[in-house]
């Protein structure tokens, strides 16, 4: 049964800035000025569409001429429901009102009556965990504070459809994770959401839908785990060649003393040849060409690796290993780091390598920026989702 | 864009609750308090009184000095404190317009509200002024509110034409004090308009609050009917006022959120 649509967006053109001043002047837009170019998309009543997108690629611009704060120069946006914007949490509160007064003030804005003002005050002091604070004024609160206000109102004012922008990393993590999950819940009740992050991770997990955007301009729509992919594709093929270049440039500006320094690092496989991307779950070798200026005793080299998200998810060091130090001598040397069957999965990883002697040698941010594309076993065993490959054997009794 | 039109519910309750919020907080974290609604007239008064000697005027139109200066000065208030306050509450309810769609003309009208309510106060000492010096109010006295009004539209239109030329370039906004400040000059309040000489009569005639200040003291003080044409005048200059600047204020302010 086909939904009906409760967004639709046609051919939606905006650029900052006003009209001329006399209507009869045609405006002369140039083609970099457009904030938006041409997006055109549906979401069905109940659905859920994330927007990923690098800064400036027009996520929050499309979430505002959605929300009607701000109108598009050409196309048009239909909405049949009431919205609620949680563009700039803070933004919309009066910091000169108590934490109550503001519920009233917003729940007005929504149109709500009396009746059902009275009905979510209690749930948003509930939820935002304020207690005596909510008859104080707003302008006293912390931003985290502030932040679960804004939060509490907005999921509990019960509008048709959700506009979040980053919002969900306000607060503590006990209270992100409440938040998380009273999203899900809000979403099971029917609400439409449109979600704005960079993180896709979050897109994926929150949301059915997902839209890439590049310079004002779609670039890709479908669901949102390919989305993500698509997003991750893109983001990171532009940031590969950066680790590659750049390594042997920006030796002197690199943290440590210098007196032994990383020229280049790459793969390889079992066979010596050099790879440019590895199956999880095969052997990979890193290797570690550096120059030493002088004999170096004792010394210590690890790598930390990361996901995309800077998340480091293991930290790889022989000293921990084997208990020593090794000695490296004047001259141009390689480090080898086997590494039998590679865990991880994803696209984006990266590579950290520090070298230490009782000092700091050598920091290398972003050595190798890579995609770990599993094999296909694995790939059916994880749906190609996590980070981190766990071989697993199930039995049942 | 389904925002909000002005007489909908929803924009009703907001511009409450942004009244109250402004009426609640003016003289929050002041040491007098209201005392400062009485001390600007006060200050007023005695400026003009010092101005009155400087020049050596004299004339009062026949009205005592002190209900002569208030008259003209509570209306001259009005005006200016509304046109003033127009721009700043848009810019100040600006953070609320990025967040929701919402009508901007509900800044405007909730702001231009305390300025009334201080209008009512003065407007209420003023007819116990006059009663103490015999001026006792009469039936007449009905269309003093339709003279604040017209007052009130007056400032409010020429605030959204001043708003809306002020969101291209702000020189307007910077510029609007100083104008007011020579409009008092211009305007019949410290000194009658019959110590206005011949040659500068025009001025009086195309300054509608001169107008509005001059049937306001016939009503309240002689006791006559306005003079009709004239209200009649001025009425449509605040139509003509209207008809130009709403159109405009709408279709600029509609990129209010994107300025600031």
């Amino acid at each position: 049964m086909a939904r009906d649509s409760i967004i639709e967006v046609s051919n939606v053109w905006k650029r900052y800035g006003l009209p001329p001043f006399l209507p009869w002047k045609k405006r002369t837009v140039k083609d970099s000025e457009w904030a938006l170019r041409d997006i055109s998309f549906s979401v069905p009543r109940g659905g859920s569409l994330g927007i990923l997108g690098r800064n400036g690629a027009g996520k929050s611009t499309l979430l505002k001429v959605l929300a009607g704060v701000t109108p598009p120069d050409k196309g048009s946006v239909v909405i049949s429901g009431s919205i609620f914007s949680m563009i700039e949490l803070a933004a919309g509160m009066s910091m000169e009102l108590t934490g109550l007064e503001n519920i009233q003030v917003l729940g007005a804005i929504m149109g709500l009556s009396q009746a059902e003002l009275r009905k979510i005050t209690p749930q948003v002091e509930k939820f935002s965990e304020l207690g005596e604070w909510l008859a104080k004024p707003v302008w006293q609160y912390s931003s985290g504070m502030v932040g679960r206000l804004a939060f509490g109102i907005a999921v509990n004012i019960r509008a048709d459809i959700l506009l979040v922008d980053e919002v969900l990393s306000t607060g503590d993590i006990m209270f992100q994770k409440k938040c998380q999950l009273k999203v899900q819940e809000v979403l099971a009740g029917g609400t439409t959401l449109l979600f704005v992050s960079h993180s896709p991770y979050q897109v994926e997990k929150l949301c059915e839908d997902g839209m890439l955007l590049e310079k004002g301009a779609c670039v890709f729509k479908g669901g949102s785990t390919e989305a993500m992919r698509e997003y991750l594709r893109r983001t990171v093929s532009a940031k590969v060649t950066l680790g590659k270049t750049d390594l042997e440039k920006q030796m002197d500006m690199r943290p440590g003393t210098g007196d032994v320094r990383v020229t280049r690092c790459y793969f390889t496989d079992e066979d010596g040849r050099e790879i440019s991307s590895l199956t999880t779950g095969q052997p990979v070798t890193v290797n570690i060409d550096y120059v030493a200026k002088e004999d170096v005793f004792p010394v210590n080299v690890s790598l930390t690796l990361f996901d995309t998200s800077n998340v480091p998810i293991a930290i790889l060091s022989p000293a921990r290993e084997k208990g020593y130090t090794e000695k490296m001598r004047k001259g141009n040397g390689t480090i080898r780091c086997h590494i039998p069957r590679f865990p991880a999965l994803g696209m984006g990883l990266y590579f950290n390598i520090r070298i230490n002697s009782t000092y700091p040698l050598d920091m290398v941010e972003n050595a190798l920026i890579f995609d770990a594309v599993p094999t296909p076993e694995i790939a059916q065993q994880t749906a190609s989702r996590g980070i981190i490959f766990c071989e697993s054997q199930w039995t049942q009794m | 864009m389904n925002k909000h039109s002005l007489f909908s519910g929803p924009s009703i309750t907001l511009g409450k609750m942004l009244f109250w919020r402004e009426f609640r907080t003016m003289y929050r974290r002041t040491a007098f308090g209201p005392l400062w609604a009485v001390a600007a007239p006060v200050a007023f008064i005695f400026v003009f009184i010092f101005f009155r000697l400087l020049f050596g005027i004299e004339a009062t139109d026949g009205i005592p000095t002190i209900p002569f200066l208030f008259s003209g000065l509570a209306n001259w208030m009005l005006f200016t404190t509304v046109l003033l306050g127009t721009f700043p509450a848009l810019t100040r309810n600006v953070i609320l317009l990025k967040k929701m769609p919402i009508n901007p003309l509900v800044f405007v009208f909730s702001g231009a509200l305390l300025p009334l309510v201080t209008y009512l106060v003065y407007f209420v000492v003023l007819e116990g002024m006059a009663a103490f010096y015999g001026y006792l109010p009469g039936v007449r006295h009905m269309l003093l509110p339709l003279l604040a009004l017209i007052i009130l539209l007056f400032s409010v239109g020429l605030g959204l034409l001043v708003a809306a030329i002020g969101l291209y370039k702000q020189d307007i906004i910077l510029l609007l004090p100083v104008i007011l400040q020579l409009g008092m000059f211009a305007t019949p309040i410290f000194f009658p308009k019959s110590i206005v000489p011949e040659p500068l009569h025009w001025v009086i005639a195309i300054n509608p609050m001169a107008h509005c200040i001059q049937m306001f003291r016939d009503i309240m003080f002689f006791a006559q009917w306005p003079d009709w044409l004239l209200l009649g005048k001025t009425t449509l200059v605040v139509a003509i006022l209207w008809a130009l600047a709403l159109p405009l204020f709408k279709r600029t302010t509609r990129y209010l959120a994107d300025m600031f």
